[in-house]
């Protein structure tokens, strides 16, 4: 397989463990509420199935694979394209599952665009000049005129990881 | 059911400086506030350590007026640790030319002179010092638990304060009544993140002085009601201290501020033959908003304001009624009354 084919293959088996996460999760709150007497209609389910997917979306599924790839960026020492190249694509296959971002996602992302750029105007006249690896994702967050939610949310941890 | 004591006595010791060498979170702070008769407020903090971003190394002074507009005239000035000292036995804290001293544990002086403001004041404590629980005393400390703030020595809930302050380099004679405490830790302020906000407050209805407050604990650490509390003297004695008290906050603004804040809120007391009845403060300025993430660098901001938290400090100013059952009286107050909100989350 070429690693296209890969991250593809894999950002669905990452929706098949989410889908069984949230009716794992409907099903059990569904069992708790039955215990207190309170029956659950279709529409309530498929609305607390709609919300685990979002909260999921909103906060987890950027962030679990950011950290997962910093430890091991820093146990191999390096290279730089793992952070920048390898995780972010696999992101970018899994968003574009997504009919829409949760609002909580969009929200969350809103002014990333904006802090990418004025860190990429900030470091064109600093003196010091910041490593490769925050350049790079300084320059990923400004050059996105079309928002890809959830690798801006994957850079922005990284680069709260590196200090900035 | 109120702790009506006995209670340790409260000694001179309680106010020197007792630091933690087996924690590089400590944090000391000795804390004078005062309403003047002029309206003008005052509120400043002598830290040595940061009960914040933890630096043991810290050294910093937090004084704040407010004019009877309700504007705040503030300054934090750090020092270097070679301009500071501090006594292990009385309060004499020095930072640069400013100093806290005290003379026993019912005289205190005060003295402040940066940046056109300043204080040159004497505190007389009106009511005993207390030590509510033995833990919450500096020495000995126990270094295997957090100490969170609540339970600090009070050498003066309530005390005659006079003396001159300085405003934009204008100086004016003063006197009202105050109140002074010590206050440590080995955890910061947030309650090592066990904490979602604390309240804190003190007032003076008549021959009582309610020092008021509580504290929610943090959803991560379970979901449980916020708890207050109340610490009472009646005329210069100690009566003991509650927690059967409800906390409320409600009506929550983001009006003028980057975090929720409310506009009301509310203590039921729940201890009858101690306290019972309501007191209810309704926000009527915000007089102080600290940004305490605001140190941060911008990325490592976002993470914290999506994922941790948003911690402020805010400072209100607001309509206070209580009417109140207190110790078999019948106590009605309805006037202004400042209160803190340390919201780390």
């Amino acid at each position: 397989m070429t690693t296209d084919q890969i991250k593809k293959t894999i950002a669905e088996q990452m929706d098949t463990v989410i889908t069984a996460a949230r009716e794992h999760f409907s099903d059990t709150l569904e069992e708790h509420l039955a215990a207190k007497g309170v029956a659950l209609t279709l529409d309530d389910k498929g609305a607390i199935e709609s919300m685990f997917t979002g909260a999921v979306r909103s906060l987890l599924i950027a962030e679990l694979p950011a950290f997962v790839a910093w430890v091991a960026y820093n146990d191999a020492g390096g290279p730089d394209s793992l952070l920048t190249g390898s995780v972010p694509g696999l992101l970018d296959e899994y968003e574009a599952r997504m009919d829409q971002a949760p609002k909580r996602l969009a929200d969350k992302t809103s002014g990333l665009t904006d802090a990418g750029k004025n860190a990429v105007q900030a470091m064109a006249s600093a003196k010091d000049k910041k490593s490769e690896l925050v350049q790079a994702l300084y320059k990923d967050l400004a050059g996105m005129d079309q928002m890809k939610h959830l690798r801006a949310s994957y850079d922005a941890v990284l680069l709260s990881l590196l200090g900035e | 059911m109120a702790d009506r004591g006995p209670f340790p006595k409260y000694v001179e010791a309680d106010e020197g400086l007792h630091w933690d060498p087996t924690s590089n979170a400590w944090w000391d702070w000795w804390y004078f506030d005062a309403d003047f008769d002029n309206g003008y407020i005052l509120v400043t903090t002598y830290h040595f350590g940061s009960p914040h971003t933890p630096d043991p190394n810290a050294r910093f002074i937090e004084f704040a007026i407010y004019d009877p507009q309700g504007n705040r005239h503030f300054i934090r000035k750090r020092f270097a640790l070679e301009e500071c000292a501090c006594a292990d036995g009385t309060c004499d804290v020095v930072m640069g030319h400013n100093t806290a001293k005290g003379e026993g544990i019912k005289r205190f002086t005060l003295r402040f002179d940066e940046g056109g403001l300043g204080c040159d004041l004497v505190f007389e404590s009106l009511v005993e010092g207390v030590v509510s629980r033995e833990h919450s005393r500096g020495m000995p400390r126990r270094p295997d638990l957090p100490r969170v703030p609540g339970g600090a020595p009070r050498a003066a809930a309530r005390a005659k304060v006079t003396g001159t302050i300085t405003v934009d380099g204008k100086t004016m004679q003063v006197s009202g009544l105050g109140y002074h405490d010590k206050t440590g830790g080995n955890a910061g302020a947030e309650g090592g993140g066990t904490l979602a906000y604390w309240i804190w407050g003190r007032a003076f209805f008549g021959r009582y002085t309610l020092v008021f407050g509580g504290r929610s604990q943090a959803r991560r650490a379970g979901l449980v009601p916020p708890v207050g509390h109340l610490r009472l003297h009646r005329d210069d004695k100690y009566e003991g201290e509650t927690t059967d008290v409800t906390l409320t906050l409600s009506d929550y603004t983001l009006d003028d501020y980057p975090v929720k804040h409310p506009r009301l809120v509310t203590f039921e007391y729940k201890d009858p033959g101690f306290t019972t009845g309501t007191m209810s403060l309704r926000l009527m300025k915000v007089i102080d908003f600290m940004d305490l993430i605001a140190r941060f660098k911008p990325m490592q901001r976002w993470y914290l304001s999506q994922y941790v938290r948003q911690p402020a400090y805010l400072r209100y100013l607001s309509q206070c009624e209580a009417d109140l059952d207190i110790l078999g009286e019948k106590v009605k107050f309805s006037g202004p009354v400042w209160y803190e909100h340390m919201k780390t989350m």
